[in-house]
C-alpha cells in the first residue's frame, strides 16, 4: 500500500469545506461577526449622538443609511445593534449546548428511572413560552445581556438534550458500547468517549439552526421591550421604536429588519449546509 | 503460579432473565497455558456465560448462583470499581464483529492507548512504545498506518487484530474469545486462530474460545465444553471429543459439522432434527430429549445430573445414571 487512503475524517471535512451553503454562509457570518465587533472602527458615527438637522435624514454620502428621529445614524446603530443580536445568538447556543447535550447523553445512556426523570425534567420546560421566560429571568436579573441570554438558553436546552438522548440512545446499542465496558472502561468514561462524540454532527447542526432561532427570538424580546432598553442599539428595539415612522423614512425600519434577515438566513443555510455535508438526512433534525 | 489455582474457575453459575433460566450451573475451569473450547448452538449460553464472568449481564438478568474466581479472587458481587479493573486487565474479551466493536469515530491508536492509559497508567511516549509494540505483537507491522487509521479503514482481519492488541493491553491473564473468528472469511479466521494460540503459548495465557462451530474448537483447544440450553452437557479433552462423544447431543453436533480437519471421520452430515428449546420452556427433564435418538420415557421426567465417566471427562446424560 504506497498511498494511504484518505481518512474518513479528512474526506468529511472537504465535504463541509466544498459545500457551497456552508461556504458562503460562513463567509457572510465572518462579516456580520466583523463589522458588528468592529462597530467602533467601522461605524461612521457614534451610535447614541444625537443630531437635530440629521432627524429622518435621507440617506446620503454622510448618513449611508440615512437618520432615524433622533438624529442617529441608522447604519451606525444597526451596526452596533448586531453585537447584542450576534452575541445573544451565539451565547444562548452555547449555554443550552453545554447543558443540555450532556444531560440528554446522560439520561439516554444511563436509561432506566435517571432517563425518565430527566427527560420528565426536559418535558416540563418545554412549554413555557419563550416571553413569559424573559419576563421572569428579567425581574430576577435586571437589564442586560444575561437575562436575555438565560431565557433563551432555557427554551433552547431541552431541544439539544432531547436529540443527544435519541442519538445516545441508538449508540448505546452498538456492539463497541459493549466492548468498551469489555475493556473497563466505566459509565463515564465511555460516555465522554464514545457517546458525545457520536453527538458531534447533529448536534453542529442543530447549533446553526438554533442560532438563527435566538437571533430572531431577540429580536422579537427587544420589539417587545424585554431586550436591553434604549438608548442601547438593537435591531429589534431599532424596529419598535421606527415602525410608526415607516412611510416617512422607510430606512429606519428596513435597515434592522434587513440585518435581521440576513442574520437569521446565513445560520439556516450554514445548518443547511451542515446537514447535507454530513448527510445525516432529516432523521434527527 | 502453582497449577493448583486456576486462573479462572467457575462454578455451578446460574443465571436467570426475568425468572428464565438461561445458565443452569455451568462449571468451569482453566489453568494458565490451556485453551479450553466452549462450543453449543446459537442461544445455548456461550456469550451469556462470558458475559457473566465480566459482571456484564444486560439489563433485567440475575446472577442464580455460584462462583466466579479470578486467581481465587470472587468475582460475583465484587464492586463495579474491581470490575472495571478486571475487565480488559486481567481478564481480555474479544467479540465477534471487530468492525463493530471498534468506535467508528475514534482512531485504533486512541483505542488502544485509552485501555495502556487505564490498566497501565501509561501516557504520552511510553504508551505510544508499548501501542507500537502490542501492534507488532499481533501481526499488525505498519504500526503507524495503523495507530492512525479509523476502524473501517483496515480489513476485517487487521481489526480482530486490533482489537487482539486491546484486550492484551491490559496483559490479562484470561482471554475469552467470542466468536472471533464468525465474521471473517476461512482464510483469515486460521490465522486470528494461529495468533490466539501462538499468544497463549508466548504469554501462558488461559484462552476461553467460545464458538459454534465444532471445527474451529476442535484442533485449537486442550479441552472442550459443550452446551446446550443453558447447561453443560459434555466436558471432555479435545483429542477425544470427536472420535469418543459421550453426549447424544455431542455426538448428533459431531454428525452434523463438515470436515472437522483430521479428526472426524467423514460421513454424510446429518441435521439435528427439531431446535433449541426457547428458554426457561422446560424446568424437567433433559433439554435435548425431544431431539435425542437415544431418549426414553424417564429423560422428559428427570434433569440428568453431571456424571463423571474418567478424570478430565463427564457428560449430563441419564444412561450413565441409570447405566443403559
Amino acid at each position: 500500500m504506497s498511498t494511504p487512503p484518505p481518512t474518513r475524517r479528512a474526506s468529511l471535512w472537504r465535504r463541509v469545506a466544498t459545500n457551497a451553503k456552508v461556504r458562503y454562509s460562513s463567509l457572510l457570518i465572518l462579516v456580520l461577526v466583523l463589522l458588528t465587533v468592529g462597530a467602533g472602527w467601522v461605524s461612521p458615527h457614534p451610535y447614541d449622538q444625537l443630531e437635530a438637522a440629521a432627524s429622518f435624514a435621507a440617506p446620503d454620502g454622510n448618513y449611508l443609511l440615512g437618520g432615524d428621529a433622533l438624529g442617529r445614524d441608522v447604519l451606525s446603530r444597526t451596526l452596533y445593534g448586531g453585537r447584542m443580536s450576534l452575541a445573544v445568538g451565539l451565547l444562548a447556543t452555547l449555554v443550552a449546548v453545554l447543558f443540555g447535550v450532556p444531560l440528554g447523553a446522560f439520561a439516554g445512556y444511563i436509561g432506566g428511572k435517571v432517563d425518565w426523570l430527566i427527560s420528565r425534567a426536559i418535558d416540563l420546560l418545554l412549554p413555557f413560552p419563550v416571553i413569559l421566560l424573559a419576563i421572569v429571568t428579567k425581574m430576577v436579573l435586571g437589564d442586560g445581556l444575561l437575562s436575555v441570554v438565560l431565557a433563551l438558553s432555557l427554551v433552547l436546552t431541552p431541544f439539544f438534550a432531547r436529540m443527544a438522548r435519541a442519538k445516545a440512545l441508538s449508540v448505546a446499542q452498538l456492539p463497541f458500547i459493549e466492548a468498551a465496558q469489555g475493556s473497563g472502561l466505566g459509565s463515564g468514561r465511555i460516555m465522554v468517549m464514545h457517546v458525545l462524540p457520536h453527538c458531534f454532527q447533529p448536534v453542529l447542526i442543530m447549533a446553526a439552526l438554533s442560532v438563527a432561532f435566538a437571533i430572531l427570538a431577540e429580536a422579537s424580546l427587544s420589539f417587545l421591550g424585554l431586550g436591553l432598553p434604549p438608548p442601547a442599539p438593537s435591531w429589534g428595539g431599532d424596529l419598535q421604536a421606527s415602525m410608526s415612522a415607516f412611510q416617512l423614512a422607510p430606512w429606519t425600519v428596513l435597515a434592522p429588519g434587513f440585518a435581521i434577515t440576513l442574520a437569521v438566513l446565513a445560520f439556516n443555510f450554514l445548518g443547511d449546509g451542515l446537514r447535507d455535508a454530513f448527510d445525516i438526512g432529516e432523521r434527527f433534525l | 503460579m502453582s497449577a493448583d489455582v486456576p486462573a479462572l474457575n467457575v462454578d455451578d453459575l446460574s443465571v436467570d432473565i426475568r425468572g428464565v433460566t438461561v445458565l443452569d450451573h455451568v462449571s468451569l475451569a482453566l489453568s494458565p497455558g490451556e485453551a479450553l473450547g466452549l462450543v453449543g448452538e446459537s442461544g445455548c449460553g456461550k456469550s451469556m456465560t462470558a458475559l457473566a464472568i465480566l459482571g456484564l449481564l444486560p439489563r433485567g438478568a440475575r446472577i442464580g448462583g455460584g462462583s466466579v474466581r479470578l486467581r481465587g479472587q470472587e468475582l460475583l458481587g465484587a464492586s463495579e470499581d474491581v470490575l472495571c479493573k478486571v475487565r480488559g486487565g486481567a481478564i481480555g474479551m474479544i467479540f465477534q464483529e471487530p468492525g463493530a466493536c471498534l468506535d467508528p469515530v475514534m482512531r485504533i491508536g486512541r483505542q488502544i492507548g485509552e485501555s495502556l492509559r487505564l490498566h497501565r497508567g501509561l501516557t504520552g511516549a511510553a504508551q505510544d512504545a508499548e501501542l507500537r509494540k502490542l501492534l507488532l505483537e499481533v501481526g499488525l507491522n505498519e504500526t503507524d498506518r495503523v495507530a492512525r487509521a479509523y476502524a473501517h479503514e483496515l480489513s476485517g482481519g487487521m481489526q480482530q487484530r486490533a482489537m487482539i492488541a486491546m484486550a492484551l493491553a491490559g496483559e490479562p491473564v484470561v482471554l475469552i474469545a467470542d466468536e472471533p473468528t464468525t465474521a471473517l472469511d476461512a482464510r483469515i479466521a486460521s490465522q486470528i486462530l494461529d495468533l490466539l494460540d501462538q499468544l497463549r503459548r508466548e504469554r501462558g495465557l488461559a484462552l476461553l474460545l467460545i464458538s459454534h462451530d465444532l471445527a474451529v474448537i476442535g484442533g485449537r483447544c486442550d479441552r472442550v465444553i459443550v452446551m446446550y440450553a443453558g447447561r453443560a452437557v459434555e466436558a471432555a479433552p479435545a483429542a477425544q471429543v470427536f472420535t469418543d462423544a459421550r453426549h447424544p447431543y455431542t455426538a448428533a453436533l459431531i454428525a452434523a459439522s463438515p470436515g472437522i480437519a483430521g479428526v472426524a471421520p467423514k460421513t454424510p452430515l446429518r441435521d439435528i432434527p427439531g431446535q433449541l428449546p426457547a428458554p426457561g420452556g422446560a424446568s424437567d427433564g433433559c433439554a435435548f430429549a425431544e431431539r435425542c435418538t437415544l431418549a426414553r420415557p424417564a429423560c422428559v421426567k428427570r434433569t440428568p445430573r453431571w456424571s463423571t465417566l474418567e478424570t478430565g471427562r463427564g457428560a449430563r446424560c441419564l444412561q450413565y445414571e441409570e447405566g443403559w
